[in-house]
């Protein structure tokens, strides 16, 4: 994808972007999403990623303003967001159909949210066209959106969001109607375009190699409950229990017990939790679970495997149950 | 499927379907050909070929009130209906609510009730009402049964209507009104002038309500009917029936383009379903 010819943004900063405070969304009895909080940076790449029903979209389009929180508060740089409609947002959505107008051709779509700036009419022109080339779709400002393909409709929603230069952008399983090949080629156009153009972008998904593939962050949800909040390495090797560890995909589940060899407190690779000594799972690649002392002292991890142990080591032998363990890490 | 396809390759099966369709059109085909006869008896070998039939028309007075009249009750019961049509097609396509299904068949029944049971319970109504019969009597009776027609052509066009969408505008800082203006109505717009032309064509060819509920003036059917009971009018009859006939068979050819371009428009939005 070409550099975008617009100015620079800024880069990722600590600065919060997005603030979500204690947020409930309940419908009648049901809470679809259930005091979640959650800080999203300035400049991030942030996933939300769960099964469906979890919660993910219901906290998007209550950022987007589409639906509003029973209880907390949401606020995007800094302003609160209760009380304001979608239209006085500084947010744009990619919707998961898309919603390409379709009496409209690409150009007048990528132009829709521009017509109420009422800006210079070369200016306008100016913006679609840098738009257009952003997503790698020069040239086909004629067309309309019934003659396109999914990859290329997805790329007019895109440009449409893109165009109103959000402070931040919101995509709603913008990936899952597409089919394999094309979806693995858009996951790295999405983070190029992100880094390129600097914008916060906000994914909802429910595939965790997309999440792990493009996220700076991802917060794991189940239930309308946030699990996790971390990188995505981090949430892979570290998860906080074993349904985001079983969620992320992989992971062989033990009972097994660490076995401090002098008594001091010791953390293993593995599946926490780590204050009652219990090893509960290991990833394929790994050797198998294994204890660390922090020291380097040496500590042992003692159990049985709950069932198969997939491993993803080739040529490594049988991943170990039982290992002592030095400091070879 | 071999015994199906030995069925149709004996022929029978066309056979059937060639009868079919000369049943159902030899008829209407006689009403223009008769027309153009310039004997004033419908019946065979032709005498000549003649407009003179069609030239007599413009010159008969009460026939060009009961056009005007049909005019009128045409255009007020299709905009009437087709306004009523909106508001319940809207409500039925977009929002889920108890008691949807039974408002939407009560909507639909006058489709299936006897026009003549429809026709004499609302003059009874009407004469309770005090109301006294006249053109718009005719028109509140039109609207009853061009509803239902008018919701079929505009579920059609907003069913599959991309919720999304309305969103997506919203998103992209439009108000309300601007959505509706910008993308609500063009999406729809094909569906509403489909609804608007149904609606007049069946209001124009409506006789039985129309019979029962006007007062002293006629429209075209009830203009048609008087007529028929002189011999020596009847040319006058066909050649009337043949504008007619050409009126409603245009109409509602350009109706079926613009619903089927309206539905087209709606479904094939969001890709991924398409």
């Amino acid at each position: 994808m070409p550099k975008p010819p617009q100015a620079e943004r800024p880069r990722q900063t600590e600065r919060p972007m997005i603030e979500i405070r204690n947020v409930t969304r309940s419908y009648g009895s049901f809470k679809a999403l259930d005091d979640a909080s959650l800080t999203i940076k300035e400049g991030e790449f942030f996933s939300l990623l769960g099964p469906s029903g979890c919660g993910k979209t219901t906290l998007l389009r209550m950022i987007a303003g589409f639906d509003n929180p029973t209880s907390g508060l949401i606020s995007v740089d800094g302003q609160s967001m209760e009380g304001i409609p979608a239209n006085r947002r500084p947010t744009n959505m990619v919707f998961q159909s898309y919603a390409i107008f379709p009496h409209l051709n690409v150009e007048q779509n990528v132009a829709y949210g521009l017509k109420r700036l009422r800006l210079e009419r070369s200016e306008e022109k100016r913006r679609v066209e840098e738009a257009l080339v952003q997503v790698s779709l020069t040239g086909l400002g004629k067309r309309l959106a019934t003659e396109l393909s999914g990859g290329q409709r997805q790329r007019v929603a895109l440009a449409r969001a893109l165009v109103m230069r959000p402070k931040v952008l919101l995509l709603d399983e913008p990936l899952s109607a597409l089919d394999k090949k094309l979806r693995e080629q858009m996951q790295v156009e999405l983070r190029r375009l992100q880094q390129a153009v600097g914008i916060t972008f906000v994914l909802v998904t429910h595939d965790q190699y997309e999440a792990l593939a493009m996220s700076d962050r991802i917060a794991v949800m189940f239930g309308g409950r946030i699990a996790q909040v971390a990188s995505p390495k981090e949430i892979y090797q570290r998860p906080v229990n074993r349904q985001v560890a079983d969620f992320l995909g992989g992971m062989n589940f033990v009972k097994a017990e660490i076995v401090e060899e002098d008594g001091a407190g010791c953390r293993h690779a593995g599946l926490r939790p780590r204050q009652d000594r219990q090893a509960e799972g290991f990833r394929p690649q790994w050797r198998g679970c294994d204890a660390r002392h922090p020291s380097g002292a040496s500590a042992r991890v003692v159990g049985q495997c709950d069932g198969e142990i997939r491993s993803g080591r080739q040529g490594g032998g049988a991943p170990l149950l039982r290992r002592d363990h030095s400091s070879d890490r | 499927m071999t015994a199906m396809r030995r069925f149709l390759a004996s022929g029978w099966l066309s056979t059937y379907a060639f009868l079919y369709v000369v049943f159902l059109y030899l008829p209407v085909i006689f009403l223009p050909i008769f027309s153009v006869n310039s004997a004033a008896t419908p019946k065979f070998p032709l005498s000549g070929f003649t407009l003179k039939w069609y030239e007599d028309l413009p010159r008969t007075p009460a026939l060009l009130d009961a056009a005007w009249n049909s005019l009128v009750v045409g255009l007020s019961a299709s905009i009437l209906s087709t306004v009523l049509g909106i508001l319940a097609a809207r409500s039925i396509t977009r929002y889920r609510y108890p008691g949807r299904r039974a408002i939407n068949s009560l909507i639909m029944a006058p489709l299936v009730l006897p026009e003549i049971i429809v026709a004499i319970s609302m003059l009874l109504v009407i004469l309770q009402l005090g109301l006294s019969l006249s053109l718009f009597t005719i028109v509140l009776g039109h609207v009853l049964i061009c509803i239902p027609y008018s919701m079929t052509v505009l579920t059609a066009g907003f069913e599959g209507f991309d919720r999304s969408l309305e969103e997506a505008s919203a998103d992209l800082g439009e108000s309300a009104f601007g959505t509706f203006r910008r993308v609500t109505l063009p999406m729809v717009a094909p569906a509403i002038i489909s609804s608007l032309l149904v609606c007049f064509t069946i209001s124009l060819d409506e006789f039985i309500i129309a019979f029962f509920l006007t007062g002293t003036e006629a429209t075209l059917p009830i203009y048609i009917w008087g007529q028929l009971r002189f011999a020596s009018k009847l040319p006058g009859v066909l050649a009337l029936g043949t504008l007619l006939l050409a009126a409603s068979f245009l109409l509602m050819t350009i109706a079926e383009i613009l619903r089927r371009r309206a539905a087209r428009r709606t479904q094939n939005d969001g890709g991924l379903l398409a």
